[in-house]
């Protein structure tokens, strides 16, 4: 059991039965009775605890004060420290209900040992469960007795599924059941209870403020069992080790305002010798500090991996891990591997270093996803066909369309558009509209029946024709003057169909797909719209007395605008990938390379100059040798 | 052409069949016209399988050899093919060298599919096959036949998504495909793992 320390360090039954001599007869809500020593809750009542219970889900049943001998097995006896966290404290405590329960007083229960309370909400969570056919056990959170009456808090469905046993028979009563105005009952003996609490809650801030190490960051929480104000205060035999460890969490919670300000402050916690079999035992310790660095669980009762289990994914940014002297080590000698692998930068285990900083560096940059780096155009020409194409097809596509498609589109030649409506765009250009479009987009996620896809190809230099004349008139960026605002790769490829029919195997040709951006003026409302386009073309020889080159397939996928990433010249060296050679962009610029090289070997001049040279002689290369020369003599 | 519906027209354009054949020169032509119909439905399905299944290979961070023509002995050394990878404007000399790109990027990845297109390209692919296998004529009424020598284009457009949670960088990208038939997937003895069509072309660009 979490902290009773080597002192009270007898098994949790022994503990348990120790309090339990000393309240045996008081019910979830004996706290509430005035008088007597100060006593941590076990239902959650008092404040600070309340958070903490929520946390973690139970309503530390464990502790309760069970009569000897009971068997009583229901779902509230595993309720406790083993649920997952509940989203917040806040969050759950809003949409959780109070419900008032009549009947306690007046049925044979009432003469129990405990007076009856824990048989009444076992029985309405277990009708309540049941009457609702729930795959899931009805949960009461809270109990209080007040007078006759019975408080009980659950969440607001297991609430109304409570509601549905009103009027049941039990113990020779009915249940009678109201839901509650307020969260719970308050009045005089709530305040009280609330200076009581002011109490606790005191002491054991200063009890940890004497355990805090600002110099080294450290919490140390050793040996809480045999903690000289806890003992004062009483704490072991009014509270469950387990249910003060969560108190003890709150109150490190609502020191610090931010996260950040908990990792600035405590970045260490010692829980050694803390009779720890299991973590679930300190559960809220991650829930609290979940980026702790450096944890000292030495001295403690561990056994089996098992006993570490529940923070498997937890502690992510662990980097010391003491676990000297638990039984784990002779039970387990293997559990180190393990462990390594549960927590990624843990590099210190028990005094042995596991990991180096660079090893863990290293992973997280190996798992840390890198977008595949940009490259300058692709551009793997065939006797400048392609360069010469793209140039006819975009001032084609801008100004006489009919005339394009007869010239390089035949009766076998296909064209689709696309309407890509989910492209990212710059947040401050609005959403263009698609009416124009959006009749003859055969983007295969939207139109799935064969019919349609059918429908939406369009075939032969007739079709095309007709059906570029009804998309809107568009205006694309000079190719020549602003080259930036396209991205053009292409390369050959093999296997097209032969109109001649002389090949069996087929003709040899090109694939072009490029990127760009084009403006567009709807016909009807006159609207001019910017937008981007990706476009594949793949061409082919042409048939037999035709434009020798033809487009076999024209497939334009239509976007949002948005800028095209800047990839001239911006080959990013990746040392893991070798750098294939590149093509050059266009003819032009092989010629002025092949220039700048030939003056920087005439003149020796180096490249910068060269090229400033050419630029002045406008790219004529014996003009900028002139140049060179006349500049040299003055 | 292909904007009449379906089986029915491809019946009248198989009857009109004799008359198109005296057409010189247009030997392969009729047969591109009279399969149209069939060539669409079949490349649509298959770029459909082909993008369903693709992506997802890359998100499970598994292996996309099987999907490329170098996968195939008959493409490779019959046909003399090697796939044209191009990815951001690198060329990639192998699947081999697409694969450390896409180790480099590392993990999770996550393919968000926008839209994609996809039109027939030669529907007598014959590249692979040896001269006596491509003589054999092939039906062009039946659906089964006309997949086999079909290739087809498909081009995708979507968004990558690398990282989790709030570090999640996301780019779109636009990807462009050749693919060609799997000669060894065909007929009876084929394993039913296989592709049944190989990517010889792909152009990948994320903006």
């Amino acid at each position: 059991m979490a902290p009773t320390g080597p002192r009270n360090g007898a098994p949790r039954n022994n503990t348990r039965s120790a309090a339990s001599g000393k309240s045996a007869t008081r019910g979830g809500i004996a706290k509430r009775r005035a008088g007597g020593p100060i006593r941590v809750d076990r239902d959650g009542d008092l404040d600070m605890d309340a958070a903490a219970a929520n946390a973690v889900g139970g309503r530390g049943k464990k502790s309760n004060p069970a009569p000897a001998g009971s068997t009583r097995k229901s779902t509230r006896t595993n309720a406790s420290s083993s649920r997952p966290p509940r989203p917040t404290t806040k969050a759950s405590h809003m949409v959780a209900k109070t419900l008032i329960v009549e009947g306690l007083q007046q049925s044979k229960a009432r003469d129990n040992e405990g007076g009856g309370l824990k048989e009444l909400l076992i029985f309405l969570e277990r009708k309540a469960t049941t009457a609702g056919k729930l795959s899931h056990s009805v949960r009461i959170k809270k109990s209080q007795l007040k007078g006759d009456l019975v408080y009980v808090t659950a969440s607001k469905e297991d609430a109304e599924h409570i509601m549905k046993v009103n009027g049941f028979d039990w113990a020779g009563t009915k249940v009678h059941i109201t839901e509650a105005d307020d969260q719970a009952p308050n009045g005089a003996e709530a305040s009280n209870l609330s200076a009581q609490t002011q109490d606790v809650k005191e002491n054991l801030r200063t009890m940890l403020a004497q355990r805090y190490d600002p110099g080294q960051k450290l919490l140390n929480l050793a040996s809480l069992g045999s903690d000289s104000l806890l003992i004062q205060m009483n704490m072991f035999q009014e509270s469950t080790p387990q249910k003060l460890f969560r108190a003890l969490m709150v109150i490190c919670d609502e020191q610090f305002k931010t996260a950040q300000a908990k990792r600035d402050a405590i970045s260490s916690v010692t829980l050694a010798g803390n009779n720890i079999d299991d973590v679930g035992q300190v559960m809220t310790l991650t829930e609290t500090f979940p980026d702790l660095i450096h944890l000292d669980l030495s001295n403690n009762s561990i056994k089996e991996l098992r006993g570490l289990r529940k923070w498997q994914h937890r502690l992510r940014k662990i980097e010391t891990l003491l676990l000297i002297n638990n039984p784990i080590d002779a039970s387990n000698p293997s559990y180190k591997d393990e462990l390594v692998s549960w927590f990624p930068k843990l590099q210190n285990l028990s005094g042995t270093q596991v990991r180096t900083a660079e090893q863990v560096a290293a992973a997280e940059l190996a798992n840390k996803p890198t977008p595949i780096p940009q490259s300058g155009p692709d551009f793997r020409d065939i006797n400048g066909v392609g360069e010469q194409f793209i140039t006819d097809f975009i001032r084609g596509y801008d100004m006489d369309r009919p005339t394009l498609a007869a010239k390089y589109y035949d009766d076998y030649s296909h064209f689709s558009l696309s309407v890509n409506g989910r492209s990212s765009h710059p947040p401050d250009i609005p959403l263009p509209q698609w009416g124009s479009y959006i009749k003859f987009s055969r983007n295969h996620v939207k139109i799935t029946t064969t019919h349609a896809r059918q429908q939406r190809l369009f075939s032969g230099t007739a079709v095309i024709q007709s059906v570029w004349q009804k998309l809107p008139a568009t205006r694309h960026p000079d190719l020549a003057t602003q080259f930036d605002k396209y991205i053009i790769d292409c390369h050959p490829i093999s296997g097209l169909a032969d109109l001649s029919g002389q090949s069996m195997a087929g003709v040899d040709g090109m694939i072009i797909t490029f990127h760009g951006e084009f403006e567009d003026q709807d016909p009807e409302t006159k609207v001019t719209t910017r937008r981007s386009f990706s476009r594949t073309i793949i061409l082919g020889p042409g048939a037999p007395g035709r434009n020798p080159i033809r487009v076999a397939s024209d497939v334009l996928t239509l976007k949002a605008y948005n800028p095209l990433p800047p990839v001239l010249g911006a080959a990013v060296a990746n040392p893991a990938v070798p750098v294939a050679p590149q093509a050059p962009a266009s003819a032009e610029e092989v010629q002025k390379q092949q220039m700048l090289a030939e003056l920087c070997r005439q003149t020796g001049m180096n490249e910068e100059y060269s090229r400033m040279c050419l630029d002045v002689a406008n790219w004529v290369f014996d003009q900028a040798l002139a140049t060179f020369h006349e500049k040299r003599v003055s | 052409m292909s904007q009449q519906q379906g089986n029915p027209t491809i019946q009248a354009k198989v009857a009109s069949e004799g008359k198109q054949q005296q057409h010189e020169g247009y030997k392969l032509t009729f047969e591109m016209e009279s399969k149209t119909g069939l060539t669409t439905q079949c490349a649509t399905a298959a770029a459909q399988n082909f993008v369903d299944s693709f992506y997802e290979t890359l998100q499970r961070g598994k292996s996309p050899a099987q999907y490329y023509a170098s996968s195939s002995a008959k493409l490779t050394t019959v046909g003399g093919l090697r796939p044209d990878i191009s990815i951001n404007g690198r060329v990639c000399g192998d699947v081999a060298e697409y694969e450390r790109l896409l180790e480099a990027q590392g993990a999770p990845v996550h393919y968000e599919i926008h839209s994609f297109d996809a039109q027939p390209l030669n529907p007598n692919y014959v590249i692979g096959l040896t001269p006596a296998e491509q003589q054999q004529p092939v039906s062009s009424t039946r659906e089964r036949d006309v997949a086999e020598r079909l290739s087809f284009s498909v081009q995708v457009s979507g968004a990558v998504k690398l990282g989790k949670g709030e570090d999640v960088a996301e780019k779109d990208f636009n990807e462009a495909f050749v693919l060609v038939p799997h000669w060894e997937a065909q007929g009876r003895s084929a394993s039913r793992n296989m592709r049944k069509w190989l990517v010889v072309s792909q152009n990948f660009r994320s903006f």
